[in-house]
């Protein structure tokens, strides 16, 4: 043969024997795909079948929180996934274990203990072996025990069931047959069971946030929030509450809490009260040792409206109790402070009348003086009064026009002068020598420097009061500084309050109803300025108030 | 003639009831607060004193609850004389020794001046 011959003949040997291959290896693979394709349709069968289960069980638990009936709701359906002899579960329930067992053959009592045998020991591995001391507590449902039935149980498995994390018990699956459960079925009643906790766990941490934020807030109120059952057995007390009642134990019992109030009020009536009457009962107020309080009593009812037992929500009124006996102290001293002139115009003019003949000339005109001055006086208050209501109802007006602050302060110095001289004081001025134009209410702000001086000269016995007025950056600052006997730090921030004089526990002078300050503060604020005290006992006192300079 | 001491801080006041009282013949002396009307009844004995309740440096019931605890003052008849009539001051100050309690309201000076006199005969 030829060479070329003998080489196509190679070449189509070659070609044959490659073409063949591939045939052959083409054969196999779809064969082999054939195989896998009626694989993967069992496989999505089984998970379709599985999906569909699982469906229908989510739609069963729907918010079943209760552990024992998803385990049951679990035992009855999983019948159409794979053949058993019995369906059990054991739960581990507040110190109990509840064992359930379903019979779908009948079976003798010797299966029955394998089988609860089997998921003791599966227990106790899983949550130690204190699980056995638990009180036992057993139900069978299904067929009858056919005690006849020598057969033992053949294959088996058990399943955990664990919810937020914590074992609440099995689920265990049994047949008399023998090698019946694989991986497959172990799988899909472990897909089933982790569902169900899942689903559990989610809505408990759901009820568990809500309940915490709750809980949360009824800890952190400052109103004492106490609430007891329909056996008046306490089921919530907040710090509030016990720090009302004086109550030192972390869990104080009912008995304790209705001790506390040492027969000053009975809540227990109060409670019963409320129940019946179906609604909210307002208690008067109950006088503690160290506070006054108002207990608001309601009966509390579910959704379907069973009483479930009663809140009691305990207001702390001391603060109220004592501004109550602060405005009826003050309207007192009020009532007091315009008496005074009161009598007087009606002494002096009974006195007039009765002795219209014997009194000589000088007497009477001194009397009628006397009436035009207690006149005068009681004006001066009922007008502090007034501005004083105006201030606290922010109501207070003021006028500000362009006006020379250095020519207000001498010219208020000019009007002190003669009672400064008749006390042997002497009234100082450091005012710029120019004109120191503000914005400002000029008879609001004269009536602040008035009151400041008249202060410093009414409780200064010897030496000087000075009234100066510095240009700031920020704006002018007004200071009146004596040498006087000083105050208190304590007494200071008093006496720009209404009831600073009755706050304090000195014996009050006569004069005065010490509202002059208040009202000062008052003014000094309607224009954005501020107004204090600095003073030492023996020190002498300097007060100090600050106009701002008008926003450029 | 009978030796009245008067103890008020307001001066209108002491002015009316000082002349009334005058007027129907007492003597009469003064002063102007708590502390100064204890001194006043030791140092000067009066027959009687008319004392106000609201007063500088002590109250009027602290100054009598002094005046009956003190042998030399105890026997002293005293009336107070106030405006302060609500509450317990009536009664407290019946308590504490005073011989009446007159509101200033109720009573003009004329009327305090011809009470407290008629009292002492």
């Amino acid at each position: 043969m030829e060479l070329p011959v003998l080489i196509a003949v190679i070449l189509f040997v070659c070609l044959l024997a490659g073409a063949a291959y591939l045939v052959a290896s083409s054969m196999r693979s779809e064969k082999r795909s054939k195989e896998k394709l009626s694989e993967r349709e069992g496989q999505l069968k089984r998970e379709a079948y599985e999906s569909e289960i699982l469906r229908e069980l989510g739609e069963r638990f729907g918010y079943e929180l209760n552990e024992a009936k998803i385990v049951d709701i679990i035992a009855n359906s999983i019948g159409k996934l794979f053949s058993y002899s019995a369906v059990s579960s054991m739960l581990v329930s507040q110190e109990k274990l509840i064992f359930k067992i379903h019979l779908e053959e009948s079976v003798g009592g010797t299966f029955i203990n394998q089988v609860k045998d089997n998921m003791l020991a599966s227990l106790e591995a899983l949550g130690g072996p204190t699980i056995r001391e638990r009180p036992f507590t057993q139900e069978n449902t299904g067929t009858v025990i056919d005690d006849q039935n020598p057969r033992l149980v053949g294959s088996f498995f058990n399943i955990p069931i664990v919810i937020n994390e914590k074992l609440a018990g099995l689920l265990n699956i049994a047949s008399t047959g023998q090698g019946l459960y694989k991986e497959d079925e172990m799988t899909i009643l472990y897909k089933i069971v982790t569902q169900a906790s899942t689903a559990v766990s989610k809505l408990k941490h759901v009820l568990e946030t809500e309940k915490g934020k709750l809980s949360a807030m009824v800890e952190s109120m400052s109103e004492g929030v106490i609430m007891v059952d329909n056996e008046t057995k306490l089921s919530i007390i907040n710090p509030a509450a016990k720090e009302f009642l004086h109550l030192g134990e972390p869990e104080p019992s009912i008995f304790s809490v209705l001790d506390a109030w040492k027969q000053k009020f009975d809540l227990k009536a109060k409670i019963d009260e409320a129940r019946k009457k179906d609604g909210l009962v307002v208690t008067d107020e109950i006088v503690m040792d160290d506070r006054v309080l108002k207990a608001f009593v309601s009966p509390v009812k579910d959704r379907r409206g069973q009483l479930i037992g009663a809140v009691v929500a305990l207001h702390d009124i001391s603060k109220e109790k004592e501004l109550e006996r602060l405005r009826e102290d003050f309207t007192a001293m009020m009532v007091h402070e315009l008496r005074s002139p009161l009598t007087a115009v009606r002494g002096a003019s009974s006195a007039l009348r009765e002795h219209e003949k014997d009194f000589p000339k000088e007497k009477q005109t001194d009397y009628l003086h006397m009436i035009e001055d207690s006149a005068k006086d009681m004006l001066a208050i009922v007008t502090d009064l007034l501005d004083v209501a105006k201030i606290e109802a922010g109501k207070f007006q003021i006028s500000p026009r362009e006006t020379n602050m250095a020519d207000l302060i001498l010219h208020k110095a000019k009007e002190f002068q003669a009672l400064a001289v008749e006390k042997g004081l002497s009234l100082e001025t450091k005012v710029p020598d120019k004109v120191v134009l503000a914005t400002f209410d000029p008879v609001r702000i004269g009536q602040v420097i008035t009151n400041l001086v008249s202060n410093a000269i009414k409780f200064t016995q010897n030496g000087k009061v000075e009234i100066a007025l510095v240009q700031e950056d920020k704006g002018l600052k007004i200071t009146v500084s004596d040498t006087g006997p000083g105050i208190e730090e304590k007494d200071l921030g008093r006496l720009f309050s209404k009831f600073g004089q009755l706050e304090s526990n000195k014996t009050r002078t006569a004069e005065g109803t010490g509202l002059g300050l208040v009202i000062a503060k008052g003014i000094v604020e309607a224009h954005g300025g501020k107004i204090w005290g600095e003073s030492a006992l023996g020190k002498g006192s300097t007060f100090s108030f600050t106009l701002p300079a008008p926003k450029s | 003639m009978a030796k009245l001491l008067l103890v008020e801080d307001d001066r209108n006041l002491l002015k009316l009831y000082k002349t009334e009282l005058e007027l129907l013949g007492a003597q009469v002396v003064v002063a102007t607060d708590g502390k100064m009307g204890f001194e006043m009844a030791k140092l000067e004995k009066p027959d009687m004193i008319l004392m106000d309740v609201i007063l500088p440096e002590k109250i009027g019931l602290s100054v009598l609850k002094d005046l009956k605890s003190d042998a030399e003052t105890k026997s002293i008849p005293v009336i107070i004389v106030s405006n302060f009539d609500q509450g317990d001051n009536p009664k407290k100050a019946i308590k504490l020794g005073a011989l009446a309690f007159m509101s200033k309201q109720q009573y003009t000076p004329q009327k305090v001046a011809a009470e407290a006199l008629a009292a002492l005969k």
